[in-house]
């Protein structure tokens, strides 16, 4: 090539070389075009296309409207079980993310501490090195995975991992769901089960707000209880925004549940309000945890809850009087999920009490819906991955913990530790959300190799070596998503708009892509469209017919009240008395345990609460405009304090107090309110993004988990995100 | 002396990647120095643009030096263009996404064009992707016979791509064209140049091709007026 | 000519912002340009304590005061008693925004123009959409939408049941009621 073509190739006439036009060809001034443009549409490509919203783990099914490639209107799909034809706001807010400046476009290696991009080759062959060289040393269970569940992720992650051997495959659970999932797992033998809301005379929510952290299917069915008189009551700190749909707010004291749950049991069984004969036939420990209950009398409760014992003895007759269509609903983070060391032993008494209320599969209480899988798929197409040999790190550290979700913040001191040498994140911002994130990045700057897989730069991203940039949800076809219930269904999130940044890749592809490059790709050679198609033929559906559906119910399957369950426990019984929990260390049947921190003498001490608004999920939404523009509006940032409290503090309306302990300090405006117990600072869980690089949530607001010490519940495995004392100060008084 | 078509398309191709051969072969010193003097003939030299430049038009012109309207450090770092290793690093750390040091030259991300409840731009806005002058290029491009670039797909409104439509225009005879285009395109350069800025010494030389190209804008259209 | 008005239970309401989001997104409006405006209110004290959510968006007055100050005629109530901004008549005073007292306008960042809800069912921008997008879009279904002439739809018959009024008595001749 000569000098002066060199010189003048052009980037439009690709490799013609030097281009040029027709003089006065085609040529159409912007002002021209968009005036044209404003006038008739009819040229323009519409079409729509079903996907599942990923603003939360909900996952609800929605028709996005695509005009000229670009996502613009969102309705929500009205086969879909979890949302009913209403998605909430954060699904509008959040589906910008795709077109969002913070989209990482290309792979990044960290280079002297600042990220530089190089090519998917260099980034696959060095990590697959990484990975080899790791495996050699000290086998594959020096490797670990950490991804917060979505249909391809889930799959592929796990297969990836399984492929070289390792078992270490953790979601966030251990900072979410999982003590409440591991506590009921020991009474009921299962990690969930629904509460029949909509069909109950009485239902109550610990910890747990429907209009906050919303499932559109959950709001309807309080609403519709709601409107048929149901009687409703929200324990909570917080008088969350579900008061709208309840008859009732307890503000107990934060972290005492368990105490609120077995001084009602006691009310239960000492008054004789429960079915004996169901007890007897269903049941084993029984008479030992009767025993246990006789002290726990509704006025010593009366002491450790802030309730006071008439009401105590007034919720657990109501309760009794409206079984079976009663029960306290599963709730999810907030109380119990992962919050206190209390935390599996408080969702076990929970279901111990359903358990006396005879709630179980009976219309109105609590039921165990049906679910469809994938069947088995051709062996050629899809070969079985052996097991890996090991156990997933924790397994036996954590012997409460669940196999499927795995204590992540284990494995991260671990690598703290030497032990586990190679970490991968999936759509995970550990550091930001799981436990203190000075600790765990602590832990993770002493990996030999660390990839995070995202589609923004989270505090995860920066802490790691390499970041591989995924496409958002709405740019690629998913795995089907398969939903249990009353009536099981299969939903698919099918690709709405085209890849938006040409060098980013979903999923699907990273994990085959990686696995050949770490010499596993055998277990890989189909594409997620072969995967999907195959998965739902063993259903009896094909991909493109699901495509047109969006989702398709399995009538068939339909659920039935009055049929008592299988106990899948090791007695084959609901068990009030554990030898598990005996063997972790626990008393065998549920008692009283106080939560770990505690609040000193002093007027400035509070226990620091967390727990969701309705605009954003964790961290993940932060960095949507939309989305922060209603937090920054509305002044969401604030942390909630009471007002009888407040005043003694010198504190009012919008005034900035420093929020300290030994972790962390920080100011922010308080929001003087009577919405809370005394005892409580609510902190929401969604700001204080310290990735510059995310801008439009950085600098906004106080990071709850900065101020939480890094800690692990014992047996159980949950991160004790609301073990933290803080003490408050008016700023300049 | 280069025509301003080559002078465009130079300046186009400093904002994109281009093979190690291509810009050794750009950003050696005569050809450099060439492609300098021809961009400071049409920064000085309003009504130019396009023209053919005879040696005795090219003698009648204005021909103060180029430190008249650029800082001292600018013109340093305009005389002496990155090496190929240096340009390469530069775009690895800020012509990437998702960077706290990102400053991607793509019109979308700094500028609003967008009119008040135009379903067909429902997410347009400052710092998203894929903008209405994202639809236009497109659409642009298309009607002029070309396609967009797949590796450009998420930025049809690149600088590079923005100044290589300059460079076509011209060399098809093009000039009223490309003038409207130079001040329907440009003007989101003295956004874009905060952003540079902001990333210290190290962006010289592309804070220095926007000064250029602002005062190339300024100076072609002035006479326009 | 139909007089098309809207009912809002805030006994329903969550206070979610759903509607703002999606109108926001079905109308193709900025991040920071919404429609809706929420008023939040606390009574009583701890533990007896009642939360209202009041969404407040253009209350398509009958006697707009945004129309009287507006001085190109931009502001102005078209068919179907809806108050309409012709974008392209606004010169950006703002006058509009200091007489409405519901303080429901907000200016278009890009354009510098002002725009409101816009009952977009029936507005004439984008022919409309099949219902306003607050109603379906509301979880709670709090929102229900109509023509006030007509005593036999839904929206008249739910102001007689629950006697909903507007949320500032006759300060304006509003056609949004309120359940409170």
């Amino acid at each position: 090539m000569s000098e002066n073509a060199i010189t003048r190739r052009s980037f439009l006439a690709g490799s013609a070389g030097v281009a040029a036009v027709a003089a006065g060809a085609g040529f159409l001034s912007f002002n021209a075009w968009e005036q044209a443009d404003a006038r008739g549409t009819s040229d323009i490509d519409h079409y729509t296309a079903h996907s599942l919203c990923n603003s939360c783990s909900s996952k609800c099914g929605f028709t996005g409207y695509v005009v000229d490639g670009k996502l613009g209107k969102m309705i929500g799909d009205a086969n879909h079980p979890n949302c009913e034809g209403t998605l909430c706001g954060r699904g509008y807010g959040f589906a910008s993310i795709a077109y969002n400046e913070d989209r990482l476009t290309d792979p990044l290696k960290k280079n002297g501490g600042k990220f530089e991009k190089i090519t998917w080759d260099q980034a696959y062959s060095e990590i697959a090195e990484k990975v080899k060289a790791i495996i050699d040393e000290k086998g594959p269970q020096a490797l670990a995975m950490v991804q917060d569940p979505r249909p391809s992720g889930s799959y592929y992650t796990k297969r990836f991992m399984t492929a070289l051997g390792s078992a270490n495959v953790y979601t966030h659970g251990a900072a979410c769901n999982m003590s409440k999932n591991a506590g009921f797992t020991q009474v009921i033998g299962t990690g969930d089960f629904t509460s029949d809301v909509a069909n109950s005379k009485m239902t109550m929510f610990i910890g747990r707000s429907y209009a906050d952290a919303i499932k559109p299917s959950q709001l309807h069915a309080m609403q519709k209880a709601h409107e048929n008189g149901a009687e409703l009551v929200i324990v909570d700190p917080r008088l969350n925004n579900s008061i709208a749909f309840a008859d009732e707010w307890v503000p107990i004291n934060p972290g005492t549940d368990l105490a609120f749950i077995l001084a009602m049991a006691h009310v239960v069984v000492h008054n004789k309000l429960y079915d004996a004969s169901y007890i007897a036939e269903n049941t084993v420990g029984f008479e030992e945890w009767a025993d246990y209950l006789k002290d726990c009398t509704p006025a010593w409760a009366e002491e450790i809850t802030g309730i006071s014992k008439d009401t105590i003895e007034r919720l657990a007759t109501d309760l009794a009087t409206a079984a079976p269509a009663a029960s306290i609903e599963p709730s999810w983070r907030g109380a119990y999920g992962c919050s206190y060391a209390n935390s599996g032993e408080t969702a076990r008494a929970v279901c111990c009490f359903n358990t006396l209320l005879g709630c179980w599969n009976q219309e109105g209480g609590a039921f165990f819906g049906n679910s469809v899988k994938a069947g088995d798929l051709d062996k050629e197409k899809f070969p079985s991955v052996p097991k890996p040999e090991g156990k997933i790190a924790g397994a036996d550290e954590y012997p409460l913990s669940l196999a499927g979700m795995g204590v992540n913040v284990y494995a991260a001191e671990l690598a703290k530790k030497g032990e586990i040498k190679g970490m991968f994140f999936y759509n995970s911002n550990m550091v930001a959300g799981y436990s203190n994130p000075k600790y765990l990045e602590d832990c993770l700057s002493n990996l030999e190799l660390s990839v995070a897989i995202d589609i923004q730069m989270t505090e995860t991203c920066q802490a790691c070596d390499y970041v591989l940039p995924d496409t958002t949800y709405l740019e690629r076809l998913e795995a089907p998503e398969f939903i249990g219930g009353k009536i099981p269904a299969v939903s698919l999130r099918d690709q709405v708009i085209e890849k938006i940044h040409p060098n980013t890749k979903p999923v699907d592809e990273i994990f085959t892509e990686l696995a050949e490059a770490c010499g596993v790709g055998e277990y890989f050679q189909f594409t997620v469209e072969e995967l999907a198609d195959a998965q739902l033929r063993t259903v009896g559906l094909t991909l493109d017919g699901l495509r047109v559906a969006g989702t398709a119910r399995f009538p068939e399957k339909t659920f039935k009240f009055g049929k008592t369950p299988t106990w899948k426990t090791p007695t084959g019984k609901i068990q009030f008395s554990s030898d598990a929990c005996h063997a972790a260390g626990y008393p065998s049947v549920p008692q009283w345990t106080e939560p770990v921190a505690s609040v000193p003498e002093g007027d400035g001490y509070f226990r620091l609460i967390g727990g969701k608004q309705a605009v954003h999920t964790h961290t993940q939404t932060a960095n949507v405009p939309a989305l922060m523009n209603i937090s920054k509006q509305y002044n969401l940032d604030r942390v909630w304090i009471n007002a009888s409290r407040a005043a003694k503090l010198g504190i009012s309306e919008g005034d900035e107090v420093e929020i300290s302990n030994d972790e962390a300090k920080g100011t922010a405006k308080a929001h003087v309110t009577e919405r809370i117990n005394p005892e409580a600072l609510y902190m929401p869980s969604h700001y204080g993004c310290s990735s510059k690089d995310e801008k439009t949530a950085y600098g906004f607001g106080l990071r709850q988990m900065d101020f939480v010490p890094f800690r692990i519940e014992p047996g159980y495995g949950g991160i004790c995100s609301q073990e933290a004392i803080v003490s408050v100060r008016k700023v300049g008084a | 002396m280069l025509d301003d078509a080559a002078v465009f398309s130079i300046l186009s191709k400093c904002f994109a990647p281009v093979d190690k051969a291509e810009w050794e072969n750009l950003s050696a010193r005569e050809a450099w120095a060439e492609f300098l003097d021809g961009a400071r003939f049409i920064l000085q030299n309003g009504g130019s643009l396009g023209l053919d430049k005879s040696p005795a038009d090219y003698r009648r012109g204005n021909h103060a030096p180029l430190q008249d309207f650029l800082s001292e450090c600018e013109v340093c770092a305009l005389f002496c263009p990155p090496t190929y290793e240096e340009k390469r690093q530069f775009a690895a750390r800020h012509f990437t996404g998702g960077l706290p040091e990102s400053a991607l030259p793509i019109e979308s991300l700094y500028v609003n064009t967008a009119k008040a409840g135009d379903l067909l731009s429902p997410v347009d806005g400052k710092g998203m992707y894929l903008g209405i002058s994202a639809r236009y290029m497109s659409a642009l491009a298309e009607r002029l016979g070309f396609g967009i670039p797949s590796e450009f797909s998420d930025c049809p409104d690149h600088l590079a791509l923005e100044l290589d439509v300059v460079a076509v225009l011209l060399r098809s005879g093009m000039v009223d064209e490309a003038r409207t285009f130079l001040s329907e395109r440009f003007n989101w350069l003295t956004t874009y140049r905060r952003r540079l800025i902001n990333l210290g010494s190290e962006a010289n030389f592309y804070v220095c091709l926007c000064d250029l190209l602002i005062g190339i804008v300024a100076e072609q259209l002035e006479d326009v007026a | 000519m139909a007089r098309y008005g809207m009912l809002i239970d805030t006994t329903k309401c969550i206070g979610c912002y759903t509607c703002r989001l999606a109108c926001q997104r079905q109308n193709g409006l900025e991040p920071d340009e919404a429609f809706v405006r929420f008023e939040d209110r606390e009574t009583g004290t701890y533990p007896q304590v009642g939360v209202e959510h009041v969404p407040l968006q253009c209350m398509h007055c009958e006697d707009a005061p945004c129309t009287k100050v507006c001085p190109t005629g931009a502001a102005h109530i078209g068919t179907d008693g809806i108050v309409q901004v012709d974008q392209g008549r606004c010169i950006g005073c703002l006058y509009c925004m200091a007489a409405c007292p519901y303080q429901v306008r907000v200016r278009n960042s890009k354009t510098g123009a002002v725009d409101k809800c816009r009952f977009c069912h029936v507005s004439n921008y984008e022919n409309g959409t099949e219902m306003c997008t607050c109603v379906t879009a509301c979880p709670t279904h709090a929102r229900i939408f109509g023509d006030l002439d007509d005593p036999d739809c839904e929206l008249v018959k739910e102001i007689n049941r629950t006697h909903a009024a507007p949320i500032a008595g006759d300060l304006t001749k509003s056609k949004v009621f309120y359940v409170r």
